[in-house]
């Protein structure tokens, strides 16, 4: 493995061009499934939507090395928040859908400002009881969150007499969204702010030592994280048309961490990227019935083994600028950089 | 004015005493080390003067205002930057980045801007840019400016370090034990620059083991020993004071230099 990888000649621009294989094909496949329609289309869409949240959760664990486990209380407010006001209020879903951002927004300062002064397992264990607490909010306010019945009847995206509410139509308003919403990550990475969260994540004491306000900017990244985490909470009520307590269990943590390892963490196109493959893989094996489980698990072990920097890093060597982070965070700690 | 001035610093852990009542001033111009025998509290009195231990008592002027007790980032901001005994780069970013990062007290574009990408914040990118590279060819890692700083030889990191600390450009840069794992001519290269960055009109203060290293950059020296001062003054002074050849075990680190 080493060896191969420190290979300089011609190998070089085919290894490059590796890394965009990826991004490459997760687009082609979102492209495919606006054309066919079909049973791609509901697939794709929630591949989309997780794209969005796992984007949110690679700038604050990819970029700034910070651990939550509490991203779907995020999403959780956002879908809600959506679902209240579209349903029984009558609100629009644009504006329904920013003030699900802003009441994510003043939770995450709310949350962020004592909890990100806590490191590591502490500050994971902090993030996993916000999800947990808003999960019981979500099962106990039953004059607004109706409990475990849910909320039914939710409309589809639409701005003014507009309305996606056809499956491609979505579709294709997702892809946009996605493609803002990666396209706004790439810009935070390549400015002073998202240099800031890496070299945080790097080294808190030698950030510190150049006048960056560790704090504040671990504050900012949480904050920028649980915008994109309540734009997907969102956006899933409307694609759906219902929410219950479930949906934003911890079971989305899950597949948003497993989702960020697989498709890379730290890269720009790796949430996409794992978000596809996740939400696809299980369909792809679905005709092994009984070894579905195993042969997902042996799938995903073997990615982590042969593609550790997650499959948008597959390209990447020492030299280029864009490589995941390998410092910090103990989640991080087992992986090697051959 | 001073640069810097400290006044009867004191640090104790629990009941170790590192730095005991140590009294110092660091003028504008020139390069002042601090060199001590190991234990010598040399690491403790720069954590306290880059604000990042609260001293147990006495009090630390920067261009005589008090720094006594300020956040490091807040000391940053005032032009104050220091780097560390143990190399503390940004390792997954290029040496290119990690150099734009020092350059984050002297540029302001936020979230809002980095989205947006305003005209003013297009041309401060472009500052930071140009900088960050004269800094590089300045150190002499050109070559290497799209490597990974993880990926550098250790004396190279110890130029990136000070490139990216130079960056800030900071009135005072503090420099903990640059020589250390250097080789011969790396350490000769490394006075060089140290030399020239002292005439460029920033302060100097430096931690140093390498007595060939201080004997050829410094300007002037404090010696401790057991955290007190025992000596100060130019390098010939400090050579030839009893006290200081006895706290190096009869001069033979000294004889060495």
């Amino acid at each position: 493995m080493k060896n191969w990888r420190d290979f300089t000649s011609p190998s070089t621009c085919l290894r490059a061009s590796l890394g965009y294989v990826p991004a490459v094909l997760a687009i082609a496949l979102v492209g495919y499934a606006i054309i066919a329609g079909g049973f791609f289309v509901s697939l794709t869409s929630f591949a989309l939507i997780y794209a969005i949240f796992v984007t949110g959760l690679n700038i604050f664990m990819g970029y700034a090395g910070q651990a939550s486990f509490g991203q779907n209380a995020f999403a959780a407010i956002g879908g809600y928040t959506s679902a209240v006001l579209t349903t029984a209020y009558n609100v629009a879903p644009v504006p329904a859908l920013f003030i699900g951002v802003v009441a994510a927004v003043l939770c995450a300062v709310l949350v962020g400002y004592p909890t990100l002064r806590l490191k590591g397992h502490y500050l994971a264990m902090a993030t996993l009881a916000i999800g947990l607490i808003v999960y019981e909010i979500t099962v106990e306010w039953q004059s607004v969150t109706n409990g475990y019945m849910g909320i039914s009847g939710i409309p589809p995206l639409g701005i003014g007499s507009f309305e996606a509410a056809t499956d491609r139509e979505q579709l294709i308003l997702l892809s946009v969204l996605v493609a803002l919403c990666m396209g706004s990550a790439w810009l935070i990475r390549q400015s002073r702010f998202g240099r800031a969260l890496v070299a945080l994540s790097g080294s808190e004491d030698a950030a510190r030592a150049l006048g960056i306000d560790v704090a504040r900017y671990k504050l900012a990244a949480f904050i920028v994280s649980a915008v994109y985490a309540a734009v997907a909470g969102s956006l899933f009520v409307h694609i759906v048309g219902f929410v219950s307590p479930e949906v934003f269990g911890l079971n989305m943590v899950i597949l948003g961490f497993t989702m960020l390892y697989v498709g890379g963490i730290g890269t720009i196109t790796g949430p996409l990227v794992g978000a596809i493959v996740i939400n696809l893989l299980p369909e792809m094996i679905r005709g092994l019935k009984e070894y579905q489980d195993l042969v997902y698990g042996a799938a995903l072990i073997l990615i982590l083994i042969y593609a550790p920097g997650g499959l948008a890093a597959l390209g990447w060597s020492k030299r280029r600028s864009t490589s995941p982070a390998t410092t910090t965070v103990e989640l991080r700690g087992a992986r090697t950089q051959s | 004015m001073n640069r810097l001035r400290v006044e009867n610093l004191t640090r104790r852990f629990d009941g170790l005493v590192a730095i005991d009542d140590v009294s110092f001033t660091v003028p504008i111009e020139g390069v002042t080390a601090v060199i001590g025998p190991n234990g010598a509290g040399k690491t403790t009195l720069f954590n306290m003067i880059s604000g990042f231990l609260p001293p147990s008592e006495g009090r630390i002027f920067f261009e005589d205002e008090s720094v006594t007790g300020v956040a490091p980032e807040r000391i940053a901001g005032r032009g104050l930057v220091r780097t560390f005994q143990l190399v503390q780069l940004f390792q997954s970013l290029t040496v290119l980045e990690n150099v734009k990062v020092g350059r984050h007290v002297c540029t302001r574009a936020g979230l809002v801007a980095a989205l947006t990408r305003p005209t003013w914040a297009r041309r401060e990118e472009n500052e930071t840019e140009r900088r960050a590279r004269e800094l590089i060819d300045f150190v002499g890692l050109s070559e290497q400016s799209d490597a990974r700083a993880s990926v550098l030889p250790y004396g190279q990191q110890r130029l990136l370090e000070i490139a990216r600390a130079l960056a800030a450009e900071p009135k005072l840069l503090l420099l903990d034990e640059p020589a250390a794992g250097l080789n011969h001519d790396e350490t000769d290269r490394l006075s060089r620059i140290i030399r020239r960055i002292g005439e460029h009109g920033t302060t100097v203060l430096l931690i140093e083991h390498d007595m060939k290293l201080v004997m050829n950059t410094a300007d002037r020296l404090v010696v401790l020993n057991f955290g007190r001062k025992i000596a100060e003054g130019t390098p010939d002074e400090v050579q030839t004071n009893p006290e200081v050849i006895d706290a190096y075990l009869g001069g033979v680190e000294m004889l060495h230099g």
